[in-house]
Order: structure tokens, then C-alpha cells, then sequence
């Protein structure tokens, strides 16, 4: 009786999600000729993908664009969610839907406003850059433009990773702190013995999210750097879109997306063990 | 002694009271600025959109950008975005809530492992890139490239996972109770489900309803490469095209990123409580 309520949920799924997830993996073993499939390729696709050296750094710069980001939205997520804690709940629901704000804005239209606000040649943040003595043109030096990206990348996710940490320390029952505060536990002290370790859960759910939203973006790097200069800021999911959209090399594209594919799997169910999904 | 303390006290908890106030507030301020800077530089015209140093005061003002982006097919677009995630929001509130209930108030076969499976969709969902190629390739086969069902049918199935999980969250605090004494007093299951489960699980409606319509709103990559035609195309994508098309006009640029935006902001604003409860509470449950 119930299968059948929940059916159309599950077909949906299935075409939208689990059927690409398979596909993936098994078209990237074909030979394809644009869009069809005209033999079997083996591992043909994977080997001249990553023959490709720059293929290689592509990996490479996209874990360590990765890894940074989500180092620095954590620890920024953490401060500012410590801080809003303390805030009046009058006020909080207004903080707080505007903290969530990137997050909500499309990347598109998020990474158009936050290039032409804070890095475009004649922006605000430019020029406010300039007023400190730094002369910059950020799109058009490569480490700048990674760290553009990383800027944008953590401008999005931030508000997000705060509401996370936020309910995770509502969560934290009070007492906790006052007998700490009895027994002569400073501010510091109870962060780090209280806070810290009842927020692991929360922490690891936003750190396996955030990698996950990472690791697949690809309007960010398109719209603020386009990869460049250069290949400074070309990422893997960037690299899998252009691929197959720009370059329409089908079969090179499918055998990227299905490594990428793995590494989502793996933190998916990173995600599950995690989520202690109960029915 | 407790006593000469007290004021030193009352000025350090001001002092923290103000340090807090002050870094929310530069938060707020890195957050909104950009929007706000996009705001004023689609009314601007363009000799003082492209002044150095950026001018913060108000001057001028007209709408001519708005005009030349509203004169080709922006408006197409838009009212295909509103359709699309019009649709998946119905759809997947719809489909959802019977799901959900489902889920909560029956025992079957695989029901614990269904559950997991839809789960385990949430993150699933996020790796657009990754599940567009294989897509494409399969609605190739279909023929339903360049058809208005294509990206309706994407956007419900990446954003149904989460719509289910929110409502179910909220079925299981509806006591069962409520249900038998609903079928006591002689109503079917599906009376009881429409007069007395579902008004309860209002708010999570809600919250799933403001995560699938901005999370369809937003999608960009999907959007891209499943439709070619102008008249098919939705917001996001004609925002891109814009990129492309006017390079370094910014006037008409932020023109077309405000007209994408204001539907969210307006849903925001009205609903954002439920977006940030939804979150919150998704998060506590862990």
C-alpha cells in the first residue's frame, strides 16, 4: 500500500538522479560519436583524459581549491556563528536571513554582483584596495584570481555554513555553560570544551556539504575568472562542463564527470553515515 | 568587593554588546553591499557607472538599462523560470507530502531502505555538472532536448529529496493519535490526511516549498545545455548570455542580475523565516 504513495518520488529519482549516476559510469566505457554510442572504448576516454597533463593540475588545483575554501568558510562560519548566538532573538531572524542571503542569490547572478562589487577594475573594493596602497587587477594575475574564486566560493557557502553552526550551538543545552562559568571556565576555555566537541556533528555535516557544493561548482569560476588567466582557475567541474559543452567532446566529458562522480559517491555516503537518517 | 565589580562588569558586557552588534553588522554589510552596488548601478547612467573613484551618492538616475534588456526576449525568460519552478514546486509539495506520509504512517517492504535512498539524493543533487552529461545524453536519445517539460521534470527530481525529507521531518511530530481519532469520528485516510495532517505540517510546507522553488530559480547548468531556443531558455541562463553579449556594459548587466533577483528577494523576505527554521531544524536533527 504504501509503495505505491511513494512511487512516483522514487521514479522521479530514479530518471533524474540514480539512471544518470549509472549511465555516467557506463558511457564513459563507450566510444561515442557526438551523442551516440558507436562501440565499446574500455578505458580508452579515461587514458586520454588524463594523459593530458594539464588535466592533471586541473585535479590537483581543484583539491586545493577545495581543501582552502572550506578551511576558511569553516573557520569564518564558526566566528560568525559564535557571534550571532549572542545576538537579542529579536533581532536574529533579520541577521539571520541576511547572513543566509548569498546563499540564496543564484551563482550567477551572485558571482556577477560580488566581481563587479569587489573586483572588477574600477570597483568599490579596487578602489578601496587602492586607498590602502595596494594597486591590484585581480582577474588578471593568477593567484589572485584563485583567490578571487576562493573569495567567491566562500561569500556563498558562508551564510549557509552559519545556520548550520548556529543551530548546532542552540542545540548545546545552556547549562553546560553555567556550571563551566561555577566552576571558573574564561570564554575561551568553554569554546573549547564545550562548544567545540558538541558541534562535531554539525561541523562534519557542513564540512562534507560545503566540499560537495565545491567541488561541483561550475558558474562561479565561469562567470568571475572564466578559468583564467590562463588555466589559474580552471576547475574540475568547469573543465567536465566545457568539455562536453564548449569542446562537445562527449567522451572525455563523461569519463571526467565519472571520477568526479566517485568522489561524490564517496561523500555522499560521508553524508549518510552522518545524517543517521531514521524512518 | 562584589559591589566595586559590578560596573566594571556592566561596561565589559556593553563593550561585548557593541563588538557583536559591530561584526554582525560588517557581515551584513559584506553580504548585502554587492546587491545593493548592483541596485544602484542598473538605474545609473553610464558616465557615472564608469566614474573611478566609484561615486557612493545619489545622482542621476534612468531606466534606460532595464529598457534595453527588457526589449529581446527577457521577459520570455523570466516567465519561463516563474513556470518551471512554479511547476516543480507543486509537484514536488505535492508528491512530497504523500511520500512523506507515506513514509511516516505506513509499513512496507524497503521502506527504511527507500528512505535511505532518498537521502542519500539530497547531495546527490548537488553535482549538477557531473549528472547533466550522462542526462543529456539519455533525453538526447528521448528526443525531449529543447522541449518545455525537460527542465520542469530536472528541477523536480533534484529538489524532491529535500522537499521530502522537510515535510516528513514534520509528519513524525504530528501524533498519531490525532490520526485514529480522526478515523474514530469516521474520517477516510485521505480526509484525515488533508484536514488534519497536512494544516499541521504547514510551516515545513512552506520551507519545502521556498527550497524547491529557489534552489529551480537558481539552476544554471541543466538550464545551459538541455535547452537551445530562446523562447524555452530560462532566467539564469539569459543573465549568462547577457555576460557574453554586453561584456563590460555593466548598466544592462546588472539590469538583467536585478530582474533575476527580485522574485527571490521578495520570497525572502516574506518567507525567509521558514527558509532559516527549515535549515535550522534539518541541521539540529543532524
Amino acid at each position: 500500500m504504501g509503495l505505491v504513495y511513494v512511487a512516483p518520488v522514487m521514479l522521479v529519482l530514479l530518471v533524474v538522479l540514480i539512471l544518470p549516476a549509472g549511465f555516467a559510469i557506463y558511457y564513459s566505457l563507450l566510444k561515442l560519436q557526438s551523442v551516440r554510442p558507436v562501440g565499446f572504448a574500455g578505458l580508452e576516454n579515461y587514458q586520454r583524459v588524463f594523459s593530458d597533463p594539464e588535466m592533471v593540475e586541473v585535479l590537483v588545483r581543484t583539491l586545493g581549491f577545495a581543501v582552502v575554501t572550506v578551511a576558511l568558510t569553516l573557520a569564518a562560519a564558526l566566528v560568525v556563528a559564535v557571534f550571532l548566538d549572542r545576538l537579542t532573538t529579536g533581532r536574529a531572524t533579520a541577521v539571520q536571513i541576511l547572513v543566509v542571503l548569498p546563499w540564496v542569490i543564484s551563482t550567477i547572478v551572485g558571482a556577477l554582483l560580488f566581481r563587479w562589487f569587489f573586483v572588477a577594475d574600477i570597483s568599490p573594493g579596487v578602489y578601496l584596495a587602492s586607498l590602502l596602497g595596494l594597486h591590484i587587477k585581480p582577474l588578471t594575475d593568477p593567484t589572485l584570481a584563485m583567490v578571487t574564486l576562493i573569495l567567491v566560493a566562500l561569500w556563498r557557502t558562508l551564510g549557509f555554513a552559519v545556520l548550520i553552526l548556529l543551530a548546532g550551538i542552540k542545540a548545546i543545552p545552556a547549562e553546560y555553560y553555567e556550571s563551566a562559568t561555577v566552576d571558573g571556565a574564561n570564554t575561551g576555555q568553554q569554546f573549547r570544551l564545550i562548544t567545540l566537541p558538541m558541534l562535531k556533528t554539525p561541523l562534519v555535516i557542513t564540512t562534507v556539504v560545503l566540499t560537495m557544493s565545491n567541488l561541483n561548482n561550475v558558474e562561479a569560476p565561469l562567470v568571475t575568472t572564466g578559468g583564467g588567466p590562463g588555466d589559474a582557475t580552471q576547475i574540475l567541474p568547469l573543465a567536465i562542463y566545457q568539455q562536453a559543452f564548449t569542446h562537445f567532446d562527449f567522451s572525455g566529458g563523461v569519463a571526467l564527470a565519472s571520477v568526479a562522480l566517485v568522489l561524490n559517491v564517496g561523500l555522499v555516503f560521508a553524508y549518510l553515515r552522518l545524517a543517521r537518517w531514521s524512518v | 568587593m562584589a559591589e566595586s565589580l559590578q560596573p566594571r562588569v556592566r561596561t565589559r558586557r556593553q563593550v561585548v554588546r557593541i563588538v557583536v552588534v559591530l561584526a554582525a553588522a560588517v557581515v551584513a554589510l559584506i553580504n548585502i553591499a554587492p546587491v545593493l552596488w548592483g541596485v544602484a548601478t542598473s538605474v545609473r547612467p553610464p558616465e557615472r557607472i564608469f566614474a573611478f573613484p566609484p561615486s557612493f551618492l545619489v545622482g542621476d538616475l534612468t531606466t534606460e538599462h532595464y529598457a534595453q534588456v527588457l526589449e529581446g526576449t527577457f521577459t520570455r525568460n523570466l516567465a519561463n523560470s516563474v513556470l518551471y519552478s512554479g511547476v516543480a514546486t507543486l509537484a514536488a509539495v505535492v508528491l512530497g507530502a504523500i511520500a512523506a506520509y507515506a513514509f511516516d504512517r505506513f509499513r512496507f517492504p524497503l521502506r527504511r531502505q527507500l528512505f535511505g535512498v532518498i537521502v542519500a539524493c539530497i547531495p546527490l543533487s548537488m553535482g549538477a555538472a557531473v549528472l547533466v552529461i550522462p542526462n543529456y545524453l539519455y533525453f538526447a536519445a528521448l528526443g525531449l532536448l529543447d522541449t518545455p517539460v525537460i527542465l520542469p521534470l530536472l528541477y523536480l527530481g533534484y529538489n524532491l529529496p529535500m522537499a521530502v525529507w522537510i515535510i516528513k521531518g514534520a509528519m513524525e511530530g504530528v501524533p498519531t493519535e490525532l490520526d485514529e481519532a480522526a478515523t474514530l469520528d469516521g474520517a477516510s485516510r485521505l480526509r484525515t490526511f488533508f484536514s488534519v495532517v497536512l494544516p499541521l505540517c504547514r510551516p515545513s510546507l512552506g520551507a519545502a516549498s521556498i527550497f524547491v522553488f529557489i534552489g529551480s530559480w537558481n539552476e544554471f547548468v541543466a538550464g545551459s545545455v538541455m535547452v537551445n531556443s530562446s523562447e524555452y531558455r530560462p532566467v539564469q541562463v539569459a543573465v549568462y548570455q547577457f555576460i557574453s553579449a554586453f561584456g563590460r556594459q555593466w548598466g544592462p548587466l546588472t539590469a538583467s542580475a536585478v530582474l533575476a533577483l527580485v522574485p527571490i528577494l521578495v520570497l525572502v523576505v516574506f518567507f525567509g523565516r521558514y527558509l532559516v527554521a527549515g535549515l535550522m531544524r534539518g541541521a539540529v536533527k543532524g
